[in-house]
């Protein structure tokens, strides 16, 4: 069974078997290897090792960071023993084939190995243990290696998975008997290269892989295809951190940010409003309806419908849909929503409840449909009572009362209320009038009069405003005359004012009208 | 039977002599008519050919300007006051109707008392004359011989023209020239209106 080993650093963290299966690899939890990393290195998808065609390749999901071999991006490699993949401040390397020992040990290739190895620097060797040169052979202790830093790496949280122990290393000796003197040698020999090889490739193995080459016009292809993040990471930043006064690296940078403000400005403004409920929407419809204006009630119909349509068994919308019907047209033929309630025999209300006459035949919602009428016209005359507009009041409550039957609501009382305002206003009036009539103020008297006779039908002005439009038409014709006659004189000044009153006294039918207006144009001229 | 046809030709004659002339009124108004038989008065003169007077024999005629036609003065001794008639005339921006005179009436009344300051005993009444309503104003005031002088003022409108007759005498002996000025207002006649 193949697996993989996970190393940070010099450290190895864990290994993983791998049966077969897809291994999604990255920093969120979902991910089967969960390899976290604060500094984000590594992607939440970052990679995945696929089997194909009897071999495991690590796939690049389109992470940031990217897949690094030998100090090259590459979008996927074969995973082998000795390969190396740099994911973010992980390596990732399959196991080595077992080599099996004379003495029929079995040590693992990568139990020897202190850190990533290039493939070409690999070599299988049997590491001995330099204490037991001249010793006795024996066994080496099967104790497992210690593992700083262990927790590191998490599985993904899923249930009858077993972590699985690290690898321990053994060593097994190569024979029972002692070894001869050149046999010694050549052994010390051995151990002696075999430690400047492990040195050299431990030493290159610790180094990072060397990020690549500033390239501006990689980075700006990078930018130019939208990864821009990618292009920080890779280059310009490495680039910034050599040279702070990389110029173009700098522009690049700036670029960069600006574009990525604008990505999460978008995809903030672009985050979708919260839908609101059926009951909100009906909510929003139910002051519409109590308004009982058809027109408003149609904007509530409009809403409801738009929620029965959505969700046909809401009793609530139904309930809105009969009252909007009411309101929208009381004696039209009711809706399918409100068909149950239309068909039901109308059930008489009393007329102290606001209740009409029993039409015989009607239904329920067209009686409630004329109740909802008559009662909208009841609480109009009440509303403009309560505005001091009496006379307004007084036609309204007559008016409906031709409509109701008697005893309904407080109309007889509120047609009282509105009667004997009038009568106190005509009374009032009264007394206007004759002020206006005592100061010889003719046109107010006059209409003063007659107000107050509209208002209170008892008050008698007929014989006073005949009176007063004699005297307005005396006054008219003595002005008239004596306009005239100083303008014929020569007493211009006194001849205007007196033939401007005439105009403004006279009748335009009054013979007297054409010879004061023809004067006065003469004196004018 | 005789008595009968002299009291019918006396009738008769009483007729014709009172729808002769306006004069027929001369016996009921005092201050507006033609006498019978005027001895004291020359016949009808006419003037320019506009209007015609009957004006007293043997009074002076003196000639007036702007406004004023003619005076004629009668004769006296030495700083003696006697009578005088003054013809005056006056344009008008409008014919005064019959239903103007009250109004006018009043304003000229007023006028009067506005411009005789030490008048007094004003009064006013309209006549009826040849050419229509004619409007009489009268009032005493101190005279230059230090009594008072009563002055008629017979005010005349004739289409857009406003004749003023002006008779003036001692109110001391007013009497004695009543008749005349009477005759005179009443005998003045226009030829044609508004000329």
């Amino acid at each position: 069974m193949a697996k993989l080993l996970i190393f940070r650093g010099d450290t190895q963290l864990d290994e993983r078997e791998l049966t077969g299966k897809t291994v999604r690899i990255g920093r969120a939890p979902q991910n089967d290897l969960v390899l976290e990393d604060p500094g984000k290195g590594v992607s939440r998808n970052h990679a995945e090792i696929r089997f194909e065609g009897g071999r495991y390749t690590l796939v690049d999901l389109g992470s940031q960071n990217g897949l690094w071999v030998s100090g090259s991006r590459v979008p996927s490699v074969v995973l082998e023993p000795g390969v190396s993949v740099a994911v973010g401040p992980y390596r990732l390397m399959m196991e080595a084939p077992v080599a099996v020992t004379p003495a029929g040990g079995v040590v693992p290739i990568s139990a020897l190995d202190t850190g990533p190895m290039e493939p070409t620097q690999f070599s299988v060797a049997v590491p001995l243990n330099l204490e037991s040169l001249g010793s006795a052979p024996k066994t080496q202790d099967s104790a497992p290696k210690p593992i700083e830093q262990r927790p590191v790496v998490k599985e993904p949280r899923k249930e009858g998975t077993v972590k699985k122990p690290v690898k321990q290393v053994t060593v097994v000796t190569q024979g029972e008997a002692a070894p001869s003197l050149n046999v010694r040698i050549l052994i010390g020999i051995s151990a002696l290269v075999l430690l400047v090889v492990l040195g050299v490739v431990g030493y290159k193995m610790t180094r990072k892989p060397a990020p690549p080459a500033w390239d501006a016009s990689v980075a700006q292809a990078l930018i130019a295809s939208g990864k821009c993040q990618e292009a920080l990471d890779t280059q310009i930043n490495p680039a910034l951190q050599k040279d702070p006064n990389n110029q173009q690296a700098t522009t690049l940078k700036d670029e960069c940010n600006r574009t990525l403000a604008q990505v999460t400005s978008v995809a903030t403004s672009s985050i979708p409003p919260a839908t609101p409920t059926a009951d909100d929407r009906l909510n929003e419809a139910e002051p519409l309806l109590q308004t009982n204006v058809a027109a408003e009630c149609q904007k509530g119909l409009d809403i409801i419908n738009a929620v029965a349509a959505e969700d046909a068994n809401n009793q609530r919308a139904k309930d809105m849909a009969v009252r909007a019907n009411a309101c929208i047209n009381p004696i039209a033929k009711p809706g399918p929503s409100a068909i149950a309630s239309a068909e039901k025999p109308a059930v008489p209300v009393s007329p102290s409840q606001g209740g009409l006459d029993v039409i015989q035949g009607e239904t329920d919602k067209a009686y409630k449909a004329r109740i909802a009428v008559a009662r909208k016209k009841y609480d109009d005359a009440v509303a403009v009572l309560n505005s001091q507009k009496y006379q307004q009041a007084m036609a309204l409550f007559n008016e409906l009362t031709n409509e109701v039957p008697s005893g309904y609501l407080e109309l007889q009382q509120q047609r009282e209320a509105a009667r004997a305002a009038m009568r106190a206003e005509g009374k009032a009036a009264l007394e206007t009038a004759q002020a206006a009539d005592a100061r010889d103020n003719y046109d107010q008297a006059i209409a003063g009069y007659r107000n107050a006779h509209q208002l209170d039908p008892s008050i008698q002005v007929d014989a006073l405003i005949q009176r007063v439009t004699d005297r307005k038409l005396a006054l008219g014709r003595k002005k008239c005359t004596d306009g005239t006659t100083d303008f014929a004189i020569g007493n211009t000044s006194a001849a205007v004012s007196e033939l401007t009153d005439a105009l403004r006294l006279l009748p335009q039918s009054d013979p007297c009208y054409a010879k004061a207006k023809d004067a006065l144009q003469k004196i004018q001229k | 039977m005789y008595r009968a046809l002299a009291a019918v030709l006396v009738l008769g004659m009483a007729c014709l002599f009172t729808t002769a002339h306006p004069g027929a009124q001369a016996g009921s108004d005092p201050w507006y008519g033609l006498q019978a038989r005027p001895q004291n008065l020359d016949e009808p003169k006419v003037f320019t050919g506009a209007f015609q007077i009957q004006l007293p024999k043997n009074w002076h005629l003196a000639p007036g300007y702007t406004g004023t036609i003619f005076s004629i003065v009668e004769n006296t001794k030495k700083w003696q006051t006697g009578g005088v008639i003054t013809l005056e005339h006056q344009r008008l921006l409008a014919s005064l109707e019959p239903s103007m005179m009250a109004t006018a009436s009043e304003r000229f009344l007023k006028d009067a008392q506005d411009r005789e300051a030490q008048g007094k005993q004003f009064n006013v009444s309209l006549k009826n004359g040849a050419n229509g309503p004619v409007i009489l104003i009268q009032y005493d005031r101190p005279g230059v011989s230090g009594s008072d002088d009563h002055v008629a003022q017979y005010l005349i409108p004739v289409g857009l023209v406003l004749y003023r007759v002006v008779c003036v005498a001692p109110t001391a002996t007013i009497e004695k020239y009543r008749p005349m000025f009477a005759h005179v207002a009443a005998s003045f006649k226009t030829a044609k209106a508004g000329s």
